[in-house]
């Protein structure tokens, strides 16, 4: 009779599974505070192999956990008690670029970076962009609804995606979605995307893709406080502009930004904030005075304008790599999602900043001003007795205030275990119960990822992570 | 019953209920609602009683779908039509599903706000069958679906229960986007009552320009290489000449072959360098004959386009709509013309989109078996292309010989599984879906 770990190791290889716990100890964790170890992860190489993985799962009773590149940032890639990993970073392949149809057809370990740039050369773009881009999968992606700077103009991940082959919880392999966007019954693909896999496992996914601009523009707003850049990000909608991408980037921000990689960020501004302008040349044209004038008439210091590609690209790698370079200020952070609209930021951000200072604990503040996605930023030493606890007290009372005033717990990271237990913040049960009819509808069994999403007073606990000196990873 | 639960004022005379029939079956009751405690009081009715009920917006597409197993109750909504939050500063708006496309429309133009749906019959179709139904038009090249706009919704359950999803944050992903679910449901999952919508500015300028072909290939052609350049049109549809006379503009070309019909919305500097550098496309491609419309006018071919798509001035005897990849249409376009020999058909095609609508007037030609002979042969061409094709408007006849959604595929099964937790009854539209959902 053979084991459980056997029978995986027959379905894709016995080189393509880990079970020893400190080959495990990578796959216990993902970009979230959160943590659990898997009993087991699997690398499949094809469709054929998740759903004869899923088949055994199935009829073992055993969770599931999809697992792109772990970027996630709210535990959606993390293992169930006595659960496995389905991990897909060798189904990372470009398998078909359509230029006519403008689509790409991708495996879901596909790196979103990687699907940009090698897009590009086709004279198209993946318009996707969270800050992860370098490291997070398509995969990922869809299970998060992943969003990023541009999808201000653009949409997120679920406006790019055309159809997906997709395994079920019992093994069984359907294709959601159609040729066209206008594919007829239930938009189970729409649906699909954000379900934080909870609902199949996608093993294909057929993106659509967007024509590269015909001209660019991007503008640095200094500004000498956070307030005046909030006025300024209602300024330029109210002219009737929605640019392609409007991120605002904190002093603290940008202290730590320039401590690693000169973006051209001022180190004495109170508040940058980064416009970009994409279009016909007549489009952009038009609207640049307007744009500066926003900005100027707000308060900026200073407006600069890209001069060339290069100029640009040093703006947004100031930008994206912010989360990055708060490791100059503490080890450790942990970043809320809020969404709030777009004319209370101000009010919000002051909110903020009372709650850093109550709870004695460091907040920096990058993100997507434009469509009123924050992201406070703590930062800490997680090996201060007591930070983790104030830390998450913090991030509850900063989610809390968002709902109260109109907006929502995640904007791009889910829900996953972090944040299920403020759903009641946003639903009510019946809200609850209905979104349950549609898992149900997937899964029955509630075997993918389950534990996520929906409230059930469980959590685990928090601790710093389990490595210390002389410890090898 | 229905009386005494909600009113006389509520319940319309019986004599009325013919006029909300749906392929024959007249219902036994037509409530008009106006507030939410209405459309929950009737569900739950319904429910209890095991009642089929429709819900009903402006009844411009009622005729889509198979015919319901049954029909007790018509949900007439259209006086449940109030907006009741516009934020213009946050490009939101929250509406009452029974308001009209053309009155939401107005309301936001006074802020310069746009909501890019498009539905024929805009000032009777009503935004909740607008989303229940998926409809589009001319810009969907540029603007999507209406799932794609829509960012939150309220729902009244088979079970008279009301629930939300969404919000009113133009980026969410907190729960399941059950708003995706709702549009194009056809009022199969649930009765929607309220519907959060993002906004976008509005357009300040707006063309059209016809240009005429001899050849459907040209037609294609000519489309691929606009839709391939930057200053590319917001929506091209490509018509015969059946098809222009549907849309019945006095000014738009006759006699034609086929036209192709780019349409440009903006600001007007990107819109005047969009027409310019189409129209030299044309011209250089030995498209002589062209016309060129502007504002005022543009628009109103623009409506009279999208009315075109649902053929309600010449309701034909069958209305077939394909879904193939742009890169399919001319092959599948080419291969139903061949098929359909000389059944008199108008074509209305979308290149950008892959979206194609025959309307075919088929009964001097054939008789109804052999169209339906006909209608099988269409849909396996279109299956070899990875393409699916509805019947969206046929006669009672041919509703009861086919399946007007195809043949069912493994995604069905999901379908039928998602069906059954939500409307365990089945009281909701009960039959017009894909697998007779």
């Amino acid at each position: 009779m053979q084991t459980f770990i056997e029978q995986l190791q027959a379905i894709v290889g016995e080189e393509d599974v880990i079970s020893h716990p400190d080959d495990l100890l990578v796959y216990e964790y993902d970009g979230s505070v959160d943590s659990n170890m898997p009993c087991a992860v699997v690398f499949p190489t094809s469709v054929d192999e998740v759903s004869k993985v899923l088949e055994l799962t199935h009829r073992e009773g055993i969770p599931v956990a999809g697992r792109g590149s772990g970027t996630g940032l709210s535990g959606g890639a993390i293992a169930a008690d006595g659960g496995i990993q389905i991990v897909f970073t060798k189904m990372n392949h470009i398998l078909d670029v359509n230029v006519e149809n403008r689509t790409a057809t991708v495996e879901p370990g596909v790196i979103n970076l990687d699907l940009d740039n090698y897009v590009r050369e086709f004279g198209m773009r993946y318009a996707p962009d969270p800050s992860s881009q370098r490291a997070c999968s398509i995969g990922g992606n869809i299970a998060e609804n992943a969003g990023g700077p541009h999808c201000l103009a653009y949409g997120t991940t679920t406006n790019h995606v055309i159809a997906m082959e997709v395994v079920l919880e019992d093994g069984s392999v359907v294709n959601l979605g159609g040729p066209s966007r206008d594919a007829p019954g239930y938009d189970l693909r729409g649906v699909f995307v954000g379900s934080e896999g909870t609902f199949g496992i996608a093993t294909q996914i057929i993106v659509r893709l967007l024509p590269l601009p015909e001209m660019v523009k991007t503008f640095l707003g200094i500004f000498p406080d956070i307030e005046s850049a909030c006025t300024a990000v209602s300024a330029v909608i109210g002219h009737g502009i929605v640019p392609a991408a409007l991120e605002m980037i904190d002093s603290l921000s940008i202290k730590a930004v320039q401590s690693v990689t000169d973006a051209g960020f001022p180190d004495d501004a109170g508040a940058v904030l980064l416009v970009e302008l994409e279009g016909l040349t007549e489009e952009v044209e038009e609207v640049t005075e307007q744009v500066e004038s926003s900005l100027w008439d707000t308060g900026a210091k200073d407006v600069r304008i890209a001069q060339d590609p290069a100029d640009r690209e040093k703006l947004w790698v100031g930008r994206k790599t912010a989360f990055g370079s708060f490791g100059t200020i503490a080890p450790n952070y942990y970043l809320v999602d809020g969404v709030v609209p777009r004319t209370r930021l101000t009010q919000v951000l002051k909110r903020v900043a009372e709650i850093g200072q109550t709870y004695g604990i460091t907040i920096a503040n990058v993100f997507h001003a434009g469509d009123g996605n924050l992201h406070p930023c703590m930062l800490f030493d997680e090996r201060e007795p007591g930070v983790l606890d104030r830390a998450m007290r913090a991030a509850s009372e900063m989610m809390e205030y968002c709902v109260e005033v109109g907006g929502t717990l995640s904007g791009e990271h889910g829900i996953g275990l972090e944040k299920k237990e403020y759903m009641p913040l946003v639903f009510t049960d019946a809200d609850l119960a209905e979104m349950k009819k549609v898992r149900n509808g997937f899964a029955p069994l509630n075997l993918l990822n389950p534990g996520k999403i929906f409230p059930d007073g469980e959590t685990f606990n928090l601790e710093a992570h389990k490595s210390g000196p002389g410890m090898y990873i | 019953m229905m009386v005494s639960l909600l009113g006389r004022e509520c319940v319309m005379p019986m004599e009325s209920n013919l006029a909300y029939q749906v392929d024959g079956l007249v219902p036994k009751a037509v409530v008009q609602v106006q507030e939410s405690s209405q459309i929950q009081a009737v569900l739950s009715l319904a429910g209890q009683q095991n009642l089929g009920v429709t819900p009903w917006g402006g009844g411009t597409h009622q005729f889509l779908g198979n015919k319901p197993s049954r029909l007790d109750i018509v949900l007439d909504m259209h006086k449940y039509d109030r907006i009741l939050d516009f934020q213009p500063a946050d490009l939101t708006v929250t509406v009452e599903s029974g308001i009209t496309l053309d009155k939401l429309k107005a309301q936001l133009m006074s802020d310069d706000k746009l909501v890019p749906l498009e539905s024929p019959l805009s000032d009777v179709a009503t935004i909740g069958g607008i989303v229940a139904t998926n409809r589009s038009g001319p810009l969907r090249y540029s603007y999507g679906l209406p799932r794609d706009w829509l960012i939150g919704s309220t729902v009244c359950g088979a079970g008279g229960q009301q629930t939300k999803s969404g919000g009113k944050v133009v980026k969410n992903v907190t729960g399941y986007d059950l708003g995706k679910l709702y549009a194009g449901s056809l009022g199969t999952l649930g009765v929607i009552s309220e519907v959060t919508f993002k906004l976008a500015p509005s357009n300040p300028a707006g063309g059209l320009i016809v240009g005429k072909v001899d050849s459907i290939d040209e037609a294609v052609q000519i489309s691929k290489e606009l839709l391939a350049k930057v200053y590319s049109p917001q929506g091209i549809q490509i018509v015969d000449n059946l098809a222009m006379k549907t849309i019945g503009h006095p000014l738009l070309h006759t006699g034609l072959t086929y036209g192709v019909m780019l349409f440009f919305c903006g600001r007007v500097p990107a819109v005047n360098r969009r027409m310019r550098e189409c129209e030299g496309l044309l011209e250089s491609s030995g498209i002589i004959s062209r016309q060129m419309f502007l504002a005022d006018e543009a628009d109103k071919l623009l409506t009279q386009t999208t009315n075109s798509g649902s053929f309600a001035n010449d309701i034909p005897e069958c209305l077939m709509k394909f879904n193939v990849s742009p890169d399919k249409l001319l092959a599948v376009t080419q291969r139903s013309q061949a098929i359909l020999g000389n059944i008199p058909t108008a074509l209305l095609a979308d290149p950008g989109f892959g979206v194609i609508r025959l309307a075919c007037h088929y009964s001097s030609i054939v008789s109804t078996s052999e169209f339906l002979v006909c209608v099988q042969s269409l849909r396996n061409m279109v299956s070899q292309h990875n393409g699916s094709l509805i019947i969206e408007r046929c006669s009672y006849q041919v509703k009861e010989a086919i399946d007007v959604w195809g043949d069912d595929t493994p995604e069905v099964k999901v379908m039928a599984n998602i069906k059954k937790q939500f409307d365990p009854k089945m009281i909701l539209n009960q039959g017009r879906f894909m697998g007779h959902l």
